[in-house]
């Protein structure tokens, strides 16, 4: 345990980070950080977090071209061939998050890929990396300490790399009443405009249809290129999905991310690389399995931990509620985190443009990490 | 090292971000005729008034509201009201015929400027519907706009349209999934 900063929470607004209580709650959480060592960072988080981009990558690839497989995941055929053109455009792709379980010792195991609208960016790309470098300036940890997390940086870069190909006028865009959402994205337009980009905010209920089909921002000007903090599946339902295959928009995370952000993948990657250390069996729950008896149960498309189910071998029971109860499920081994003093703390390994780049760490009272998690800092310390 | 050089924000944190917002906008008056004599009766300039009635005329293809069967456009707009049209990439629609049409004017210099106009369709139950409005936001009925119902199709124009001006015929259509569930996340 280690003493919060007693300024933390001015530090925190003084930063923007304006969602640091979450219903009451801290989010942030100081009064304790997970240690790890050099050789754990790189052999068992960095290592297998490039593995696994590169396996969902030849995936999404795969995906995009077989329509038996854009069926399995339930996509709706409407939006088939824009997604299968989006990824034979090579548009580009920002950030995504891989949540891996990890105790400290043996491999990491893969839970599931936030490829889409990954969430907690900025506290682990930013703020996390001003409580290391603060922490080391009031000698609360030694000099020598480091933290995986190059996240802000490579995110620079990437915006960078990509925004040349980007179409104009390029908005960052999230609903307008999330604060934590409003807050990630003015982040990443701080971003981008540290690295010349010229880019808007826009909110998501204040984007506009034409008559022509396309979608305008507030002064009717035809959107280039959006980047929505918002999921594309939930994009695919609301009123204006349809007009996206038809409508020029390039979006950022762009259509192709739609077969990543769905946990079908977990079973399409099992069935790749059966055994592979750093994943776990699963299934599509129509298919005969043979997992016996700890499982966890899971939405295709569901977030924040949101209507899980999970039944561990010792017979230990959780679920959590939520707004996903319908639509397809799948199956996954149950691997039920470990328990440390503070609770069951997850790993968010971050993967900016296609490489590892750091990592930002939730902790749950309960097996199910979910949207109130606590953020806790790590340090690498020897 | 594994951890980023130097991290620091220009933007936030120093003061609350503004949403890109339009209110530079000049303010547009705009009235509404039914033929080109009512308009220059009206004390209009008779080519400004021409000059409108043919620009709305001739913006149907696109600003008319498109449905995709005939059934679905007498329902809101009545018989004898709708007609076959084709759309610039060659696909066909039911359409409204014109029933009116919009002039609209800004004060500049002190002396009226005539801007873009265009077409009116009266509902069958005698709402004026405006595809848009002159300074470019969303159109709507005259009077109380409760949005259109199923059975409206616009027609996508494809890519190459980043940056240019559009006559947005609505807002609002993104986030209500989100709404619905209380959130999201990931």
């Amino acid at each position: 345990m280690v003493e919060p900063r007693a300024d933390w929470k001015q530090t925190a607004e003084t930063y923007g980070f304006n969602f640091h209580t979450i219903h009451g709650e801290p989010y942030w959480d100081e009064t304790a950080y997970y240690a790890f060592s050099l050789a754990q960072i790189e052999r068992d988080i960095e290592a297998p977090t490039r593995e696994i981009h590169e396996m969902a990558m030849d995936l999404a690839g795969e995906i995009v071209r077989s329509e038996a497989l854009m069926q399995r995941l339930a996509i709706p055929r409407h939006y088939w061939d824009w997604i299968a053109d989006s990824w034979r455009r090579g548009q580009p792709h920002l950030y995504g998050r891989m949540d891996l379980a990890y105790d400290g010792t043996g491999p990491a195991k893969l839970f599931e890929l936030n490829y889409d609208t990954p969430t907690s960016l900025y506290e682990a790309a930013f703020y996390q990396w001003v409580w290391l470098e603060q922490q080391v300036e009031r000698g609360v940890l030694p000099k020598r300490a480091d933290q995986y997390n190059s996240i802000q940086e490579k995110l620079c870069e990437a915006l960078a790399t990509i925004a040349k190909s980007l179409p104009r006028p390029f908005y960052f865009s999230a609903v307008r009443e999330s604060a934590e959402d409003q807050g990630t994205v003015q982040y990443l337009r701080d971003c981008a405009h540290q690295v010349g980009i010229d880019a808007g905010l826009i909110a998501l209920e204040d984007i506009g249809l034409s008559t022509t089909g396309t979608f305008t921002d507030l002064d009717s000007i035809v959107i280039g290129t959006l980047f929505k903090l918002y999921p594309l599946e939930m994009m695919f339902e609301d009123e204006y999905g349809s007009h996206l295959p038809s409508s020029g928009i390039q979006l950022i995370e762009p259509a192709w991310k739609a077969v990543l952000s769905n946990k079908g993948v977990l079973p399409l990657l099992w069935e790749r690389h059966q055994g592979h250390p750093n994943l776990l069996p699963a299934f599509f729950e129509d298919t005969p399995t043979t997992l016996t008896p700890g499982w966890v149960r899971k939405p295709m498309l569901s977030r924040e931990g949101a209507n899980i189910e999970l039944l561990t071998t010792d017979g230990t029971a959780a679920c959590t509620d939520g707004p996903y109860r319908e639509g397809p499920r799948i199956l996954q081994a149950c691997h039920p985190l470990t328990r440390f003093d503070g609770g069951y703390p997850l790993i968010g390994s971050w993967v900016i443009g296609d490489l590892p780049a750091g990592m930002g760490i939730r902790e749950d009272r309960s097996l199910i990490t979910q949207d109130t998690s606590r953020f806790i800092p790590h340090a690498i310390v020897d | 090292m594994k951890r980023s050089t130097a991290c620091k924000l220009i933007l936030m944190g120093v003061a609350p971000l503004a949403l890109a917002a339009c209110d530079s906008k000049p303010e547009v008056a705009e009235a509404n005729y039914k033929t080109v004599d009512e308009c220059t009766t009206a004390g209009n300039p008779q080519l400004e008034c021409q000059k409108a009635f043919d620009k709305a005329q001739d913006g149907q293809v696109a600003s008319a509201p498109h449905y995709k069967t005939r059934e679905d456009c007498i329902r809101d707009y009545g018989e004898d009201m709708c007609q076959s049209r084709v759309d610039n990439q060659g696909s066909s629609f039911f359409g409204p015929l014109m029933t009116g049409f919009l002039l609209g004017r800004i004060l500049q210099n002190n002396r009226y400027v005539y801007v873009e106009s265009q077409p009116i369709y009266r509902t069958r139950d005698g709402r004026d519907y405006q595809p848009y409005t002159s300074s470019g936001g969303a159109g709507g009925f005259r009077s109380s706009y409760s949005g259109w119902s199923t059975g409206k199709s616009w027609s996508g124009s494809g890519g190459s349209d980043a940056g240019s001006h559009a006559i947005t015929d609505s807002r609002g259509g993104f986030g209500s999934a989100s709404a619905a569930r209380g959130g999201w996340g990931g």
